[in-house]
């Protein structure tokens, strides 16, 4: 593993839906610098006093209260849901930037996008220092084209849809689920509209069911649009120019 | 690789994971003593506590500034860019995955065509004459990066201006190639970008560009235009180099705090 | 934090029978972390558990939401039925009218059987307004899920963690159904970047112009 800091426990959970190698990605190691605490009915609990114990773990070598861990179980939480949000977010804006698509389609990646750049933004605001970094993505020409552009997007709308089912009952604050459940409202809504576009049943099943964290890794990573190889643009050579 | 069978791959799978039923059935109490109101029994609903708001979920964010925004991508693959989007057009020049810095080789799109299933880019291309294009397979690039930012550099009045989303975030003289060896008009873009280096005639910070001159005879292909410091800040403006922009230090350490890599540059 | 619960008890409203919501707090601080994060209540706590649940694993106030849910997804199966025994409907709105009643008779039949077997008693609609065109049937058809949607949401809380597993399977299909109706209306399928969560009192006003003349 290549991070220059130990991986808290709330940063854990996301960092693994882009732990496309079994090492961190570069970008994961970096958390923003950001001094922002994390406020909960007034008292500020320290963000950075988490420690070095993996959710994975199950339990944390910090003795903390049942009621400090049950926070860093929520902001796992939250930062999984964060990097699902960081997928789509970027992937709309880069399909609206690239500018392929048109009518109805380009209406809804524009709509769409919006929402997942506002489901970033407050996730980020609520977990500050904790909060998993934007990884790079490479969506390999699927924002290039309208046919593929849809394709992806009804995977990455109903994926959205299970992952957030999964987290939802494991949300341990009220406050928390309250946001949560009102972000993965929106999401069935949008799988709902690109499958419509789509020209397939908005709603194939009676229920929705739970994409479990392996699985919800195990789907992203078979897109490989998370990249771990970001382009090198920086060198100490001697520039050797015309001077 | 066939990047559309990586999605139905992912698609089928999630629609089988769908399928998965994690929770097992509630249990049954038998003769279950459910009372049954119908929705309009409001005493009893009136007790269901109200929601509580959550945290705060900001107003949907539209991009801003669609026009100008520049998108680059780094070229992952060695290929042959072409005049036209197709595999029997000439070729212009070898593109390939490294700049002669030993950074990673980007080159900046201008459009998109689709021939025959096949998606090709419009690229702007580090090769005389200058401000070249080519048609290179969108499969060898890499993802999209965007910048909002745009790099003018007026010969005449030896300024250099940096702009951001069109506003002006930076501006100052420059010193330009003298007229034997001018620096050349045209697009180009930023391609890397060179600090700590000990060659104390460019300063502490250079930037690589997609511009070459044809003036200098020690590079048969043509020499490498660059942005950089100087040694000799009195020089500045002036008609002074062998075609490299170049700034005072003061100056190219703070547009090296603005200029992202991909950044256009014009040059008139 | 727990404000919502505690608020509930302070309100003075005491369910009959119910053990005191703040009870439910408490189960979720003291459950262990598993791998998978969430523990049952059953054995995790003990005997303060066991109390605050019926046999069923249902506390009272998961049954009153549950009743409620149940009740709206009934008030919407009527509603779908009475559009398609009305014939009024063709194209995608018929389409909708049919994927989506069979899916809320699921929805409902799975809370019934999550409730024990007794589900709410159909009352009695008149929706022929509502469903002599297209156009109304579509109309009728987005208020009334986008206000199911919202219902959903603001009981999330009220629920045991565990049977909000079970409900939130629901939750999102009710999403799609009211993207798909707003589609069919021409309106933008999800027109906010959150959706609203009301509690039952405001569902019922909202819902009230499809009611009327329920029992």
């Amino acid at each position: 593993m290549s991070v220059n800091r130990p991986p808290t426990a709330t940063a854990t959970l996301g960092q693994s839906l882009f732990d496309v190698d079994g090492a961190l990605s570069e970008t994961a190691g970096r958390l923003p610098t950001r001094g922002q605490f994390i406020r909960r009915g007034g008292r500020r609990l320290a963000a950075g006093a988490v420690g070095g114990a993996g959710l994975a773990l199950g339990i944390g070598f910090v003795p903390g209260s049942a009621h400090a861990r049950s926070e860093r179980e929520d902001l796992a939480i939250l930062n999984f849901a964060l990097a699902l949000e960081y997928l789509q977010a970027s992937f709309y804006t880069e399909a609206e930037r690239v500018g392929a698509l048109h009518g109805p389609l380009a209406q809804q990646a524009r709509v769409v996008g919006s929402h997942e750049r506002a489901h970033v933004a407050a996730l980020r605001a609520v977990l500050g220092r904790q909060a998993i970094a934007r990884p790079r993505f490479d969506f390999r020409g699927t924002t290039d084209d309208p046919k593929s552009f849809r394709a992806t997007a009804v995977a990455l709308e109903d994926l959205s849809v299970g992952a957030y089912k999964e987290q939802l009952p494991r949300i341990n604050s009220d406050h928390y689920l309250a946001a949560a459940v009102a972000i993965q409202s929106v999401e069935g809504r949008h799988a709902a509209w690109i499958r419509r576009l789509a020209g397939i049943v908005p709603a194939v099943n009676a229920f929705d069911e739970p994409v479990s964290d392996r699985r919800t890794v195990q789907l992203v990573n078979a897109t490989r649009f998370v990249t771990l190889k970001v382009p090198h643009t920086s060198s100490k050579r001697s520039p050797s120019f015309t001077g | 690789m066939n990047r559309g069978g990586w999605i139905v791959l992912a698609a089928s799978l999630i629609v089988i994971a769908c399928a998965v039923t994690l929770w097992p059935g509630g249990h049954r109490a038998p003769g279950g003593s459910a009372r049954s109101p119908a929705p309009g029994a409001q005493a009893s609903l009136a007790a269901l506590p109200q929601p509580s708001k959550g945290f705060a979920i900001p107003r949907p964010r539209l991009l801003r500034d669609r026009a100008g925004v520049t998108r680059w991508a780094p070229v992952l693959e060695a290929a042959e860019a072409r005049e036209r989007p197709t595999r029997s057009s000439p070729g212009v020049v070898r593109v390939g995955t490294q700049t002669p810095e030993g950074t990673t080789n980007l080159v900046v799109v201008i459009g998109e065509a689709v021939r025959h299933g096949v998606t090709w880019v419009h690229a702007r291309l580090a090769v005389l004459p200058d401000a070249r294009t080519g048609w290179l397979p969108r499969s060898v690039l890499g993802g999209w990066q965007f910048v909002m930012t745009h790099l003018v550099i007026n010969r005449a009045r030896e300024t250099l201006t940096l702009l951001r989303a069109g506003r002006v975030v930076f501006r100052t003289r420059v010193g330009v190639g003298k007229p034997s060896t001018p620096t050349p008009a045209g697009q180009f873009y930023i391609r890397d970008r060179l600090t700590r280096y000990a060659s104390p005639e460019y300063g502490p910070l250079a930037f690589g560009t997609s511009a070459r001159s044809p003036y200098e005879t020690d590079w048969p292909a043509g020499g490498f235009i660059g942005i950089h410091g100087t040694d000799q800040p009195g020089l500045i403006p002036g008609q002074v180099s062998h075609g490299c922009i170049r700034l005072r230090n003061p100056a190219i350490r703070a547009l090296g705090r603005l200029l992202p890599i991909g950044t256009p540059v014009t040059i008139t | 934090m727990d404000g919502v619960q505690g608020t509930a008890t302070q309100s003075g409203v005491d369910l009959a029978g119910a053990q005191p919501t703040r009870r439910d707090a408490l189960t979720r601080w003291l459950r262990p972390v598993g791998a998978t994060g969430v523990v049952f209540g059953a054995g995790a706590a003990g005997a303060t558990v066991a109390f605050a649940r019926g046999a069923s694993g249902l506390t009272h106030r998961d049954r009153e939401v549950l009743e409620f849910l149940a009740g709206l997804e009934q008030l919407e199966s009527s509603f779908y039925a009475a559009a398609l025994s009305a014939g009024k409907l063709t194209g995608e709105p018929l389409q909708f009218a049919q994927t989506v009643g069979r899916e809320e008779r699921a929805h409902l039949s799975d809370l019934v059987h999550l409730l024990g077997g007794h589900g709410p008693s159909a009352g009695h609609h008149r929706f022929d307004r509502m469903v002599k065109s297209n156009a109304s049937f579509v109309a009728a058809a987005t208020t009334l899920e986008d206000t199911v949607v919202a219902a959903y949401n603001g009981q999330a809380e009220n629920v045991t963690r565990r049977t909000l597993a079970r409900i939130a399977r629901i939750m999102s299909v009710e999403s799609r159904h009211a993207a798909w109706a707003r589609g069919l209306a021409g309106k933008l399928p999800a027109p906010v970047a959150v959706d609203a969560a009301i509690d039952a009192d405001a569902a019922m006003k909202a819902l009230h112009p499809l009611l009327g003349g329920a029992s």
